[in-house]
């Protein structure tokens, strides 16, 4: 009984309290990820970590973000008021990928600063995501 | 110079316990995200294992035993084998965790993939347990290990006060069943199994008599105190810099980041070689407690006082521990998750490690007059009432938090 209320507890169909729940986990890891990067590009600038460092935490950060894309790629939306939410989180997910590739990958410290920048405004998208629809 | 070495043994056994790879993310984790909301867990944790390590190493001092051998003598082979599997299975996969930590720790210092560093930090590891001495061991990795003393230099650096980082319970955006988790968490990696069995067959390694008692009180009190210190650093400098920009740490880049923010490259580099240390000597210590456990409880020669030709099986089952946290870590599976689950595990495994020490320690037929007092039976007790506690908690708190993740 136990099992079997476990495994239907596990294969239900989702709804929207449980979509909602996956896009704010989702949003908490993207915004992890972008202050991550962002934290780290401006050390690089500030020249208070070694190239070495700063590539391993940008990978780090790359590595929180795509596990974030798979999660939400993971589950279809519900009902439409879910495929709302996918239609806010989606962009703001494909800008992440944009903006900590980019400043992993900055060539100067003009590109650094710009990369540093959006990531810090991604940062702060995010934060209003999850304003809006943590508990 | 000699004062100092003589404690390396507990400051070795505590930063294992205290700041291994697990240690080093949890504490981290709990602070950007609970800030120092779960400070008073490592104190409880503190008090806890010098209650208990100060009584395997009387144990191990006045009766020239480890506390692991006199269990199965004075309990008996069923109870033993209990708290052997319990220990075993927790030990051999914090090695793995920890071989896996030492090439995260290479990995933020070179940008090679700690995998790649695996086999030869697996190497080295066995080298230098089957050829250097133990006291150098637990000289160099312990008192190197106290770099990580970085942290708390770099949390004055960062100039906030522990005012804004305390929140009575959890903060805004947690919930008490995370709170509980990571309480939890945090008091099992105070109390893994493997520090008191490690603390007491390396009294041995040393040849603690009933005249090294005070060096053995020493060490509990000065090791295990630092141990938490310094864990306690990693969770106020992770608060001051994460918790208020609202994000959770789960990478050792992140840990040490608060270093290189406040002290620059320099601070980033100490703080590197302390996770190196740290990491490679809990790696030791796990290692070593793998064949310690077994060798005592199937009645084997064991330790590095021996030359390996005559403790040749405890040898092989120190190999067969790296090989085996080797091949759990060619999983792919990360080294820091690996480690959250083992305390979980441990939480567990904890009443099947303290009950029977308890029960030695009280033993005249081994002590004689060096049996506990009122006091330290009165804490050993409370103390056994809360890791009962919590190793009943620990599974479902995993299951409703998903492992923390709320």
């Amino acid at each position: 009984m136990l099992w079997a209320g476990f495994a239907y507890n596990v294969a239900k169909p989702a709804d929207f309290p449980a979509y909602e729940r996956t896009m704010v986990q989702v949003a908490g890891s993207a915004h992890d990820a972008a202050q991550t990067g962002r934290l780290t590009g401006e050390q690089e600038l500030a020249g208070k970590v070694t190239v070495l460092f700063a590539r391993t935490s940008f990978d780090d950060a790359a590595k929180a973000l795509a596990g974030a894309q798979k999660k939400f790629a993971s589950q279809g939306p519900p009902d439409d008021r879910s495929a709302a939410l996918r239609d806010r989180l989606s962009p703001l997910l494909a800008a992440a990928v944009v903006a900590l590739g980019d400043t992993a990958e900055a060539p100067d410290d003009a590109a650094l600063r710009a990369g540093v920048q959006r990531l810090d405004e991604l940062a702060g998208q995010f934060d209003d995501f999850l304003s809006a629809y943590a508990q | 110079m000699k004062r100092l070495l003589s404690v390396a043994l507990g400051i070795l056994t505590a930063i294992g316990g205290f700041v291994d790879i697990g240690d080093i993310v949890a504490n981290a984790e709990a602070g950007a995200r609970f800030g120092i909301a779960l400070a008073w867990v490592l104190l409880v944790g503190v008090v806890g294992i010098c209650v208990y390590a100060e009584m395997s190493g009387r144990v191990s001092a006045v009766s020239g035993r480890p506390v692991f051998d006199l269990v199965r003598e004075r309990l008996g082979p069923r109870v033993a084998l209990a708290n052997l599997a319990g220990s075993l299975l927790v030990t051999v996969l914090t090695l793995g965790a920890e071989i896996g930590g030492v090439g995260l720790a290479l990995q933020l210092a070179t940008s090679v993939s700690y995998l790649l560093w695996v086999p030869l930090v697996a190497f080295v590891l066995w080298v230098a347990l089957w050829r250097v001495k133990f006291s150098v061991l637990e000289n160099v990795f312990g008192l190197t290990g106290l770099t990580l003393v970085v942290f708390v230099v770099a949390y004055f650096k960062l100039g906030v006060s522990p005012g804004q980082l305390w929140h009575p319970g959890p903060p805004p955006g947690e919930d008490w069943g995370t709170y509980w988790f990571f309480a939890v968490a945090l008091f099992a990696s105070a109390l893994t199994p493997y520090e008191v069995f490690f603390f007491s067959s390396g009294a041995v390694e040393e040849r603690w008599s009933r005249k090294d008692l005070v060096t053995s009180r020493v060490n509990v009190f000065l090791g295990f105190p630092l141990g938490g210190l310094l864990a306690f650093a990693l969770m106020l400098t992770s608060a001051a810099v994460f918790q208020p920009l609202g994000a959770s740490v789960d990478t050792l880049s992140q840990t040490a980041m608060p270093a290189a923010i406040a002290l620059g490259k320099i601070g980033l580099a100490v703080a590197i070689l302390g996770f190196f240390a740290a990491t490679f000597g809990a790696a030791m210590e796990t290692a070593l407690s793998t064949g310690y456990t077994v060798a005592q409880y199937l009645g084997w020669n064991w330790g590095k006082l021996r030359r390996p030709r005559e403790a040749a099986r405890f040898h092989t089952v120190v190999i067969v521990g790296i090989l085996t946290g080797v091949a759990v870590l060619f999983t792919t599976i990360d080294p820091i998750q690996l480690t959250e689950y083992t305390l979980l595990f441990s939480a567990v495994a904890l009443p099947l490690t303290y009950l029977p020490i308890l029960v030695v320690a009280n033993d005249r037929g081994y002590l004689g007059d060096r049996v506990n007092g009122r006091f330290a039976n009165v804490l050993g007790v409370a103390y056994l009432i809360v890791v009962l506690i919590a190793a009943i908690a620990a599974i479902p708190l995993m299951i409703i938090t998903r492992m923390g993740g709320g």
